[in-house]
């Protein structure tokens, strides 16, 4: 259907959000039905901004590059990472190869974190509270390794740059936690993904709803997960050099349907659990920090990565005290925002929160805000702001 | 006789409200096991919650008619009273009451009161959230915007048209088989002797010796198929999971109901709970052949029973996921389907 078509036939709209059970987060979701289908969908977000670019410029880049884990409470490992990753390429600080493992173990544990996530939200959207339950059941394993090396639950801190904070170095206690613990979670997981596929009730209601074509996706850059469920075949991690040395597949799928954006994350988590697997077995011995570098000007480095969601990307400049001078991020669900629009077409009205929900947006990390005023940039103050909502933007 | 319709009518309605106390615990209860979890105590959320709600702070619901919106709730715990006294010995003779029809006709009031409710009803949660998101730029078209109540409401007229046919068509298996709409003749054809019980506490052993006797229609052939069918019904008319469109969490939140709060909503949860109660106790009437009664050993035993339908139907919700429409039409209209098999071969057995 062409979009005047869909347009024309829009009869009522159905505005839900920003506050709202079915949302992670607060956004607004327009849908323009005729009758129960969806036959155009906006989204509009920007309810609030954390200013954390702004925030970052001038201060040391070590205290600048810990307020990136605030950019996500999911993926927060990874903006640290890969802002940290930035400063050592645009810098040349050798990383030692056991941090490198190190910082991949983390990674993988936080894609199979978000992932459970992932699919106890889509099951919860879906109406399957035990379905949810049991994700989060297997969740609690993986969280209690997150906790055993970093010492926390949300906000990890494991990357520093030239290494990894001397406090989260695998020793033997949690080398035998991660290895007892990983031992059962992949068949656990492929348990799990085999019930939701053999539940005939829940394939009713994923199978062919929220369908986002391979031409959709490489048109919208549909990132991560999502893209691949739809059959185009980005993954970074097979280029990052920190990667290379361990065998895993890229879960590529064809129907791009929420059937597949569910189960390309349960088969992703399962490869996680192999990558992990190999880096205990293979992780070199040795310092898992360089500290012998010097913080001085550096022009804009740039770094990305394949976070749970998808690709990152992050751009650093530093002055000459290593301050960071200006600092800019890109969050997968920006790329992810025109694909979670189209996709819902066609849906039942119910079905399209399922298919928002099964594109993993994460709002919070995305809302960006610039305030230009005379074709110049214009910082506002608190006071400024709420004055602004209160007057109803 | 009339000292008995009195109790009747009081105690009767006392026994579902009480039993009602325990509904919702025991679906909680049983839902969070099966998810691994202990739960709620078994009053907490029947009881105790409701109380709760009715010492908050009273808040004027957004709606044109507030003070109707509120009474509906309570208009409906009514409905559903009556339903249970039409079922019992000591109201079949007021009026020819005790009749499947009559019964049917309060529970369809029920179902039109979920749509009255949600027609009065404006949360801010959807057209009236303070956002301004008809800004430039936006798409702005369909000239109405649609309240998630609203959405309920068509959902809930919709469940009435296609809905409502397996239950309705399962209570009248049990009027094919017995020849007659009365719940006197349906008892009576089950083995049930209203003229041998009597009002009090005394346990009669006689009685209670003849409840093992009886012989229920669910275990006929055309009575099974019939009971299951009610089931879907029950489930069905309840709005609970897998049927739960008409408040589905994921778009609409609580439906109808959204603005109801304090002892309005501790009045809704009243309102659900009979509901519970009087679908549980038709179908031991209707299939059991054990009405309730003034007798407390056997007013006992009835309200046990009724606890039996909620405990099965809380292990199929924390099974199923919500059905959209694409999914409920098919699943209807093939119980419809059943439904009428099963009257089919409730006149061939008659014949």
């Amino acid at each position: 259907m062409g979009e005047k078509a869909r347009k024309e036939n829009a009869e009522v709209e159905i505005p839900i959000g920003l506050v709202h059970p079915g949302m992670l987060e607060p956004y607004r979701a327009r849908f323009f039905v005729e009758d129960e289908v969806i036959v155009d969908c906006e989204l509009t977000l920007d309810p609030y901004h954390k200013g954390i670019e702004r925030i970052m410029e001038g201060m040391p880049v070590h205290k600048g590059l810990i307020i990136t884990e605030r950019i996500c409470g999911i993926c927060s490992h990874i903006h640290l990472w890969n802002g940290t990753r930035a400063v050592e390429r645009g810098l040349k600080i050798n990383v030692p190869e056991r941090a490198d493992y190190i910082r991949v173990i983390m990674a993988e544990l936080e894609r199979l974190h978000s992932h459970l996530i992932y699919l106890a939200h889509a099951t919860e959207v879906l109406g399957h509270e035990t379905m949810c339950m049991r994700a989060f059941t297997l969740r609690e394993d993986v969280m209690d390794l997150l906790y055993i090396i970093s010492g926390n639950r949300v906000h990890y801190a494991v990357p520093i740059i030239g290494g990894v904070r001397p406090r989260c170095d695998i020793d033997d206690y949690r080398m035998s936690e991660l290895k007892t613990r990983l031992s059962k979670l992949d068949v656990k997981i492929g348990d799990y993904a085999n019930r939701i596929i053999n539940d005939s009730m829940i394939m009713s209601r994923v199978k062919g709803s929220g369908v986002l074509t391979k031409e959709e996706a490489e048109k919208y850059a549909t990132p991560g997960p999502t893209g691949r469920a739809s059959g185009w075949g980005v993954d970074l991690r097979k280029k990052m050099k920190e990667y290379k040395k361990f065998d895993f597949n890229v879960i590529i799928l064809d129907d791009g349907d929420n059937k597949d954006r569910v189960v390309a994350r349960a088969l992703e988590s399962i490869e996680s659990v192999k990558i992990i697997k190999q880096a205990l077995e293979s992780l070199p011995s040795g310092p898992v920090s360089n500290r012998s570098f010097e913080l001085k000007e550096m022009k804009f480095s740039t770094s990305y990565i394949e976070a749970p969601r998808g690709e990152i990307y992050d751009s650093l400049s530093l002055d000459e005290t290593g301050r960071i001078r200006s600092y800019q991020n890109r969050t997968p669900t920006l790329t992810a925002l025109a694909s979670m629009e189209v996709a819902c077409i066609g849906d039942q009205l119910t079905d399209g929160m399922l298919t928002m929900a099964s594109c993993d947006p994460c709002l919070a990390c995305t809302n960006r805000a610039i305030v230009v005023e005379n074709g110049k940039e214009k910082i506002i103050t608190e006071e400024e702001v709420k004055s602004l909502i209160r007057g109803g933007l | 006789m009339m000292i008995e319709l009195i109790l009747a009518t009081i105690l009767i309605p006392l026994a579902a409200l009480i039993t009602g106390f325990f509904i919702p615990g025991l679906e909680r209860k049983v839902q969070a096991r099966i998810q691994q979890r202990i739960g709620p105590p078994i009053l907490t959320p029947g009881f105790w919650a409701i109380l709760k709600f009715f010492y908050k702070e009273k808040i004027k619901p957004n709606s044109p008619m507030p003070r109707l919106f509120h009474s509906l709730p309570i208009i409906g715990i009514f409905v559903m009273f009556f339903a249970v006294l039409f079922t019992t010995p000591d109201w079949w003779g007021v009026n020819a009451l005790g009749t499947v029809v009559a019964v049917v006709g309060l529970l369809k009031v029920i179902e039109f009161l979920f749509m009255a409710i949600g027609s009065f009803s404006r949360s801010i949660l959807s057209v009236s959230m303070p956002y301004a998101d008809q800004i430039k730029g936006a798409v702005m078209k369909g000239e109405y915007r649609r309240f998630f109540e609203q959405q309920s409401v068509i959902r809930a007229f919709k469940m009435i048209t296609v809905g409502s046919f397996p239950l309705y068509l399962a209570m009248f298996v049990p009027v094919v088989l017995v020849k007659s709409i009365n719940f006197s003749d349906i008892v009576q054809f089950q083995g049930f002797d209203a003229s041998l019980i009597y009002p009090g506490g005394m346990i009669d052993l006689m009685y209670l010796n003849k409840i093992l006797s009886l012989k229920p229609i669910l275990f006929t052939f055309p009575g099974m198929l019939a009971g299951f069918v009610y089931f879907i019904g029950y489930i069905m008319l309840l709005n609970e999971y897998p049927f739960s469109i008409e408040k589905a969490k994921s778009d609409v939140i609580e439906g109808p109901s959204l603005e109801y709060a304090a002892w309005a909503r501790g009045g809704y949860y009243l309102m659900r709970e009979s509901i519970l109660f009087v679908l549980s106790s038709v179908f031991i009437t209707l299939f059991i052949g054990l009405p309730p009664t003034l007798n407390l050993p056997l007013l006992l035993v009835h309200c046990l029973l009724c606890l039996i339908m909620p405990i099965l139907f809380s292990i199929v919700s924390a099974f199923s996921p919500i059905f959209t429409f694409k999914q409920i039409y098919p699943v209807s209209m093939g119980f419809t389907a059943l439904g009428f098999l099963t009257i089919v071969l409730s006149l061939l057995a008659v014949m």
